[in-house]
């Protein structure tokens, strides 16, 4: 049907074209400038606390864990409080010598299936001078499979 | 062996068109996915060159919070360096909760923070690291965030 305001002319057609090569200039630009901002190390926390801090004791939990690592690279574990445990881990038969963190978890694990009111209680983590940071962080995060909390002792 | 002739050969025809469509796709795809993965978060960062930052699997980090920086060779509060030893570590311990306090005493909406982010490089023996821990728990810094590099 002809269109009664068109006064007679013929209806034009336009073809537009969009210029795709400045957009890809855009596209180029953005993509250098978020590939050199990115960060493509993930990177997370591990939340911890004090555990104790002049005096001050940590808060009361069924059951509580002291882990100290030693110089020696052995790794001393005490339970106190609903039950009593301790135990000496040795260094792994590794070379270079290194902290059995593996063992740790398994005795924590034994240990939280014969009580299980180990899964609510906390853990303090220790440490002789010469232990480098890595193995604490290492401690924290197999400690934490097991226990509910877990603080930074000997401040 | 090569046939040399001397008859004159048709020209290639080298009317070569780039398909600009489908690179514009290619790169708006491209382009979202990288800005889909950018870390956008108000608490973004990144540690300082030199630290390595120990692997463990950490929980994303969501607030913001005193950073201390500690690699082999020194110490930054919130970028600043600081001297090694306890009482230097003390002072500015000190220095960021009166800054601190004076915002509380400004703006009842802002409570004291004892949130730390350690940034600590793998290596640091805990000697060095309790000195700064102990330095910051004294003034009410309690709250440890360990920084470390997720594993995947």
């Amino acid at each position: 049907m002809r269109n009664p305001f068109s006064m007679g002319r013929t209806p034009q057609k336009q073809e537009v074209d969009i210029n795709l090569a400045s957009i890809i200039d855009c596209l180029t630009v953005l993509i250098t400038f978020t590939l050199a901002s990115a960060s493509f190390l993930s990177i997370g926390v591990i939340e911890t606390g004090a555990a104790s801090v002049n005096g001050v004791a940590p808060a009361k939990t069924p059951a509580h864990v002291s882990v100290v690592l030693r110089n020696d690279h052995s790794i001393q574990v005490n339970v106190r409080g609903s039950f009593r445990q301790s135990v000496q881990i040795p260094s792994g038969n590794t070379a270079p010598a290194a902290w059995n963190l593996a063992n740790l978890g398994v005795t924590l694990d034994t240990w939280s299936k014969a009580h299980p009111e180990l899964l609510k209680s906390s853990a303090t983590i220790e440490s002789e001078s010469a232990v480098p940071y890595r193995e604490i962080v290492r401690a924290i995060e197999t400690s934490r499979k097991t226990v509910a909390w877990v603080a930074l002792g000997g401040l | 062996m090569v046939k040399r002739t001397f008859l004159k050969r048709p020209a290639i025809e080298e009317d070569f068109s780039l398909q600009i469509t489908s690179m514009a796709d290619i790169f708006t795809i491209i382009l979202i996915f990288l800005l889909k993965s950018f870390a956008t978060g108000q608490f973004a960062f990144s540690p300082s060159k030199g630290i390595t930052l120990p692997v463990a699997v950490g929980s994303a980090a969501q607030s913001e919070a005193l950073k201390v920086e500690v690699s082999r060779d020194a110490i930054l509060i919130e970028g600043r360096p600081i001297a090694k030893g306890a009482p230097a570590l003390a002072r500015a311990f000190q220095h960021e909760r009166k800054r601190q306090n004076l915002i509380v005493s400004k703006n009842p909406s802002v409570s004291r923070d004892a949130r730390i982010l350690i940034v600590a490089d793998q290596e640091v023996p805990y000697s060095d690291l309790r000195t700064v821990l102990t330095s910051a728990a004294t003034q009410g810094y309690t709250d440890f965030k360990l920084a470390v590099a997720g594993r995947n």
